[in-house]
């Protein structure tokens, strides 16, 4: 699986992108995961139980919102983006 | 007056009369300002059938109320005219201080009339209103221009002025002030460039009366904490509109090479997080903007070397992914340039990106190259192609026609990504049905940011989170954000505070500046009439439901690779309820009824 960073996101993990070894069942169990590992971003994953809304999380280029939300599961090619709620134009 | 003047300039360029009128109050409350008023004055004054480039169209330059006053990122200006690009309605907003120069100087709008026998610009400081040569000034690009011009004038004078491109009569020519801000959609720098009217120098020493003082203050302040408290808003502040590249690319809706595909694999190359580290050289904003989404930017690479401001997200979307090019620098010239030749950083890489696509399908002869190598993915021909384009030389002057009237020179049309031959933006209209129906059916041609649905559809903007790829409910939402829009314009705001505001914050503070009671539903009816009295000017010019569509390639063509391969648009699916929610026939004409509920019928 390969999980990816932008925006304002990209400095609370020091990194563009990095591929993640085991498969995790879920979107909530590899976000958690994730905070796990990068301390300053854990914040900005979850509102209580919910995930933030100051972030998008696509799964193959498909958000979340439109899959089962925190409970969309992954399979080990997924690509899974992390996007701060930022910008328009 | 409150929040408006109570003054209308006219300059008649042709005998050189100069006429100041009052505002029609009850235009200006139905109206409200600039894109409003200023559509309502050219429609009342100008047959829908007169020639774009003839002296008989009009050009009219109009702040709105909040203009010039505290409300929030609310500084802006409107421009309109017959477009010589659709031949239809032609409305370019532009931000920077040349609105609240206008304001100050003791004008709620400019209107331009006729054609000067030589080059012309206007001074206008308050009350003192002159026509002077700019013989001197004719061929000059938009920096030198706007330096002259200061300098005869005055060194605070706000500059809006054509380049060389509006002097030439490019069909998608801007016009310029601060250099750097951009009326850019539909020509009106070539309507300004028709009436050989080079520059238009405001100076103003006086200031915006308010009804309510105290009320007024209390709904800014307000309005300020909730843009201040918006993630949008605040990543317009830290990245610019570039930020928008990779979210576009990661759901596969970033159009790439004139539409052939929606995904580019190098595009975090061109997107804002690089911009922020490689050419930004500090961050800029408008009159009383709160958000100051502009960037400064210098290239230092020699080949491309140069500064000014942007490419906004359409730009290196346009130099970028759909000429598939991924050099930043290069990016930033092409957008550098546009802004120096006076071009609209949409119209000129769309048009390039369907020369190139031309020319790599075959369809362009290989003599009609001008000696270039048309290839996609070259630094060095956008920026050559941008720069004889504005210049109008070799096959800039063809270019210069804008994408449909290139293609359909060599007779293919269909490569031209145009709707009402106004070149599409950034956004894949396969990938995403909301913007693709804003595309078809927007009043001054292919637009994003008159209805910008991907607040919803893609950036989860004020946590609305709609699947792009459905149509259920598309239509009502495209209308909802029309409407509003058009009361933003109107009033002088930048759409950007919409990520913030709402119809009530903008209400209370109107109704606080001006005296009149609007209430939230006053103004977004507002914004509905607007929207309707343009598309009345539509109809009369010539346009009708048949030009509200989209590209064989956006309907037939399925994006090809990435996260949103094999989708196409369903525009013609989501027409007949836009039309029905719009309360128009199945032709897309307005209901005597539903003008009559505007007050555009009696």
């Amino acid at each position: 699986m390969t999980v990816k960073y932008f925006g304002d996101i990209r400095p609370l993990t020091g990194v563009k992108e990095e591929v993640w070894p085991a498969s995790h069942g879920d979107v909530r169990s590899l976000l958690n995961a994730l905070g796990e590992k990068h301390h300053a971003l854990r914040t900005r994953l979850f509102e209580g139980n919910q995930l933030s809304s100051t972030i998008i999380i696509l799964v193959n280029g498909r958000s979340v919102d439109f899959l089962e939300g925190a409970e969309t599961p992954l399979e080990p090619d997924d690509i899974v983006d992390v996007f701060p709620v930022e910008g328009g134009g | 007056m409150n929040g408006w003047i109570g003054t209308v300039l006219r300059i008649d360029l042709t005998t050189g009369k100069i006429t100041k009128e009052p505002l029609v109050k009850d235009d200006a409350v139905l109206f409200l300002g600039a894109r409003g008023l200023a559509t309502k004055m050219f429609t009342d004054e100008v047959p829908a059938s007169v020639e774009p480039l003839s002296p008989e169209n009009k050009l009219i330059f109009a702040p709105g109320p909040f203009t010039g006053t505290l409300a929030p990122s609310a500084g802006r200006y409107h421009v309109v005219a017959k477009s010589p690009l659709t031949n239809g309605i032609a409305g370019a907003n532009s931000g920077g201080v040349f609105g609240a120069a206008v304001k100050y100087a003791g004008y709620d709008a400019l209107v331009l009339e006729g054609k000067a026998e030589k080059p012309v610009y206007l001074w206008i400081k308050d009350g003192h209103v002159e026509i002077r040569d700019a013989s001197h000034l004719w061929g000059k690009w938009v920096p030198d221009t706007t330096d002259l011009v200061r300098s005869e004038t005055d060194d605070d004078a706000s500059v809006a002025c054509i380049g060389p491109a509006g002097e030439k009569l490019v069909l998608f020519a801007s016009i310029q002030n601060e250099m750097h801000r951009a009326a850019g959609r539909g020509g009106v720098g070539a309507v300004m460039g028709s009436k050989n009217l080079k520059a238009i120098a405001v100076r103003g020493t006086g200031g915006v009366r308010v009804a309510d003082v105290k009320a007024l203050e209390a709904a800014v302040w307000a309005a300020r904490a909730k843009v201040a408290a918006h993630p949008v808003a605040q990543g317009l502040n830290r990245h610019g509109t570039d930020i928008l590249v990779n979210i576009l690319n990661e759901t596969g809706c970033l159009p790439t090479r004139n539409y052939q595909d929606g995904h580019f694999p190098t595009a975090d190359k061109v997107g804002g997080e690089s911009l922020t580290a490689k050419v930004l050289t500090r961050k800029k904003g408008c009159f009383a903007c709160v958000i100051s989404c502009g960037r400064v930017t210098r290239v230092n690479e020699p080949k491309f070397a140069g500064e000014g401001e942007g490419p906004e997200y359409e730009a290196a979307w346009g130099y970028g992914p759909d000429c598939g090019v991924d050099n930043l620098d290069a990016v930033t010239k092409a957008n550098h340039l546009c802004n120096e030749l006076g071009l609209d950083s949409i119209s000129a890489p769309v048009t390039i990106a369907c020369a190139i696509d031309m020319a790599e399908s075959g369809v362009l002869p290989a003599n009609e190259f001008d000696g270039l190598d048309l290839r996609w993915g070259s630094g060095e021909l956008i920026v050559e192609l941008t720069r004889r384009t504005g210049l109008r030389q070799g096959i800039g002057d063809k270019l210069a026609l804008g994408s449909y009237r290139f293609a359909e020179m060599y007779g293919h049309p269909e490569y031209s990504m145009t709707a009402k031959k106004q070149e599409i933006p950034a956004y894949d209209a396969r990938g995403i049905q909301g913007i693709g129906l804003e595309y078809a059916t927007c009043n001054r041609g292919g637009c994003h940011v008159k209805g910008y649905t991907i607040a919803a559809e893609v950036l989860a903007a004020n946590n609305v989170r709609l699947d792009p790829r459905e149509i259920k409910g598309k239509p009502g939402l495209v209308k909802a954000f029309q409407d509003m829009t058009a009361a933003v314009d109107a009033s002088g705001g930048c759409i950007f505070g919409t990520f913030g505001m709402v119809a009530d914050d903008y209400a209370a503070m109107l109704s606080a500046l001006t005296g009149v009671p609007y209430s939230p539903a006053d103004y977004v009816k507002a914004g509905e009439r607007i929207w309707n009295l343009e598309r009345l000017f539509n109809l009369k010019a010539g346009l009708s439901a048949k030009d509200d569509t989209l590209p064989e390639r956006m309907l037939k063509s399925p994006i090809k690779t990435g996260p949103s391969k094999g989708l196409v648009s369903r525009v013609p699916e989501m027409l007949p309820e836009y039309y029905s929610v719009r309360g128009w026939d199945d032709k897309g004409v307005p209901s005597l009824e539903k003008l009559l509920e505007l007050q555009l019928a009696s």
